[in-house]
């Protein structure tokens, strides 16, 4: 993945945008209550869903925006896409933009599936020509050839979001934006659009996307924007970003429950270091990677057998503790992740003072490469994860070339020929 | 200006929305099109019933008569009770993609263009039946429909954005566009109104009868088919003045409007 780099024309800026909405009390949309309040408009609450944001973005560059739900990241990706228009502020656009925030907008149910190809890909901006040129290959892609002339309304969902997304994956344009298209359909149908995606990127095009998923952000982003209550609190290397943004979520967790009178509030949040956040209920106290005999090693090759160790110590009550490794590619791919609860080992009810040791044995049948992995030592209640001690990228290694492979892990496959003769 | 030339380049979505409009119109029913037609003519023989043989207005050739100002008068009244409702109706599409919002009152008055212009070759068949010789002045015709489009397209774009705040606007619209049929000489001669007594006696009324900007409209039509002459020029200069203020009316509205809709709808 490229690196930032300040000589990358700016595609689209977006400088100091405000954007509020006014959460009314009772709405006044007739004449009736205009008049009946005296041209008043009904008492509102404001909630700035974009405050004072800035950003540029990069030609060529894929971008991942994520944040709790109402964070303002589809406000963002509206205003970029001049469906909004903010309060303040200006967003400055080089390029002809796409915006997939809905597949399948402006069907019409009494339509053809052919009607609703030349509706959807002129609202997309597809020029006509192109949609006939291409008119095959999306009846095709969307699997529906006996349907095609039939009213939409007939299809069922599965058919209506494949003729929707064929459609959808042959807009053209310089700039994408997608908001959680990505977050429908099925396996086969996800697996397509990241694939669609990453020939995007492969073709030079800027793209910004929102996403729930931190496995999609840290995948295909080259730069990740976590937003929240409509800023941008922290942006950078996707992986540092969704850490950032998990931490949020656990600060927030936590004050919530010192609100709520569940949690003393005596655990000095703000001490939280980068990469680091838990309520220290237990604080992992050592650990290591060590190989076969024991010693703690940096480099291995693939295959060897190695171990993680952690020591953890126990500082308060915690009902289910559970310990958990995960490894990660130098992407920020999870490569593999257990834990105590996964492996069924359970650990008893832990109380001040206890101290425990976990060690996960396993075979490195990796790629060469770095890795990272982060550590964890979480309570796990009523099926909720709290995380008492979090530890983002503990340890670091690097794996020496095996056989040569594609992917990440070594599956170690048999492969035989029979040749005749 | 600029806005004039990024709707020339959603030019193709302008189309096709309008074509959506028609095939969407008579979808699943069994005549289909054939409606745009069918509706004037069962209007023309309601009305013809009731005004020629039972009022007895005495007017010659009362059908053609009517239908010189009844298909423009649908053409008005259809275009703005569908563009009026159009903003607000495609709420889903507003919030989920960039267009010129322009574009969604434009089709509905493009879609409606199409059908009057279908109804007139109907009527032209009817005035060469009744023996018309209509095609004398014809070559005016093009103007005065593109004067008509342009006042009408001038009030959809205002009825539309007002609607997205207010939503009474639609309701509102359906009785004056109603109370307007009355006011525009469509099923009477003008004259029997400036030689009725209150006319005659209080001239500010027919100033304010002479506001409503389709009577000069309808009037012109009905000279170049029914009556064989040219139209007024006074009164068309007057339509065309007024054309022109409620067309860069409604774009302004609408322009000041229109960055709220997606929050509106």
């Amino acid at each position: 993945m490229s690196q930032p780099n300040s000589q990358e024309a700016t595609v689209i800026k977006v400088d100091h945008v405000k954007k509020k909405y006014l959460l009314y009390h009772e709405r006044h949309d007739s004449l009736k209550d205009l008049v009946l309040s005296g041209g008043r408009r009904a008492s509102y609450e404001v909630l700035w869903a974009l405050n004072d944001v800035s950003y540029e973005f990069k030609k060529g560059r894929t971008y991942g925006l994520i944040g709790e739900n109402g964070c303002g990241k589809s406000t963002l990706l509206k205003a970029i896409a001049n469906i909004l228009r903010p309060e303040s502020g200006t967003v400055t656009v080089n390029g002809r933009i796409s915006a997939l925030l809905e597949l399948g907008a402006g069907f019409h149910l009494d339509l053809s599936g052919r009607e609703n190809i030349f509706l959807n890909g002129a609202i997309l901006r597809l020029p006509r020509e192109e949609i006939e040129a291409r008119f095959d290959d999306m009846v095709a892609f969307s699997e529906l050839e006996e349907f095609i002339d039939m009213p939409v309304k007939s299809y069922s969902s599965g058919m209506y979001m494949r003729l929707a997304f064929a459609i959808a994956v042959n807009v053209d344009p310089d700039i994408l934006l997608i908001d959680e298209v990505l977050a429908v359909g099925d396996v086969a149908f996800q697996r397509r659009c990241f694939r669609r995606i990453k020939e995007y990127q492969a073709a030079g095009k800027t793209i910004i996307f929102v996403s729930h998923d931190a496995n999609a952000v840290k995948d295909l982003c080259d730069e990740a924007i976590l937003l929240d209550h409509g800023k941008i609190v922290a942006s950078g290397q996707p992986m540092n970003i969704v850490s950032a943004y998990f931490e949020l979520l656990s600060k927030k967790e936590a004050a919530r429950r010192i609100k709520s009178g569940e949690e003393s509030a005596d655990h000095d949040l703000s001490a939280a270091k980068q990469k680091r956040y838990g309520f220290g209920a237990a604080t992992i106290k050592e650990y290591s990677l060590v190989n076969a005999a024991g010693e703690p090693v940096k480099s291995i090759k693939s295959g060897d057998k190695v171990q993680v160790r952690v020591k953890i110590d126990f500082n308060d009550v915690i009902p289910n503790p559970v310990v958990g490794m995960t490894i990660h590619s130098a992407t920020g791919l999870d490569v593999y992740g257990t834990n105590t609860s996964y492996n069924n080992t359970p650990i008893s009810v832990k109380r001040a003072g206890d101290t425990i040791q976990a060690e996960f044995t396993w075979d490195a049948w990796l790629r060469e490469g770095n890795y990272s992995i982060s550590l964890g030592i979480v309570d796990l209640t009523d099926g909720t994860v709290t995380p008492a001690d979090r530890w983002v990228d503990a340890i670091t290694f690097d794996v020496a070339a095996g056989r040569e492979m594609l992917g990440l892990i070594d599956l170690r496959a048999d492969v035989a020929v029979t040749e005749n003769g | 200006m600029s806005k004039l030339r990024e709707l020339y380049e959603y030019r193709d979505l302008i189309w096709t929305l309008s074509v959506k409009e028609l095939k969407v119109q008579y979808r699943n029913s069994v005549l289909g099109f054939l409606w745009s037609l069918l509706n004037p003519l069962l209007m023309m023989v309601i009305f013809s019933f009731v005004f020629a043989y039972v009022f007895k207005f005495g007017i010659k050739d009362f059908p053609v008569f009517l239908l010189c100002g009844l298909l423009p008068w649908n053409f008005f009244n259809t275009a703005l009770t569908t563009a009026t409702g159009s903003v607000v109706g495609n709420g889903a599409l507003i919030k989920k993609v960039y267009f010129p919002r322009e574009i969604l009152p434009l089709a509905s008055v493009l879609a409606n263009l199409f059908n009057f212009l279908l109804s007139l070759v109907v009527l032209f068949i009817f005035l060469a039946f009744y023996g018309y010789h209509f095609w004398v002045w014809l070559f005016i015709l093009p103007f005065i429909i593109i004067v008509e489009t342009l006042c009408v397209t001038g009030l959809a774009l205002l009825l539309a954005g007002l609607n997205v705040y207010f939503r009474d606007i639609q309701y509102i619209v359906g009785v004056a566009l109603m109370a307007l049929f009355y006011a525009t000489p469509i099923i009477y001669n003008i004259e029997r109104v400036q030689t009725s007594y209150w006319m005659t006696h209080y001239p500010w009324l027919m100033t304010i009868y002479n506001l409503n900007p389709m009577t000069p409209i309808v009037n012109a039509y009905r000279s170049i088919l029914y009556s064989v002459q040219p139209p007024s020029w006074s009164s068309i200069l007057y339509s065309l003045a007024i054309t022109a203020f409620v067309l860069v009316l409604g774009f302004v509205v609408f322009r000041r409007l229109e960055p709220a809709f997606a929050d509106e709808v």
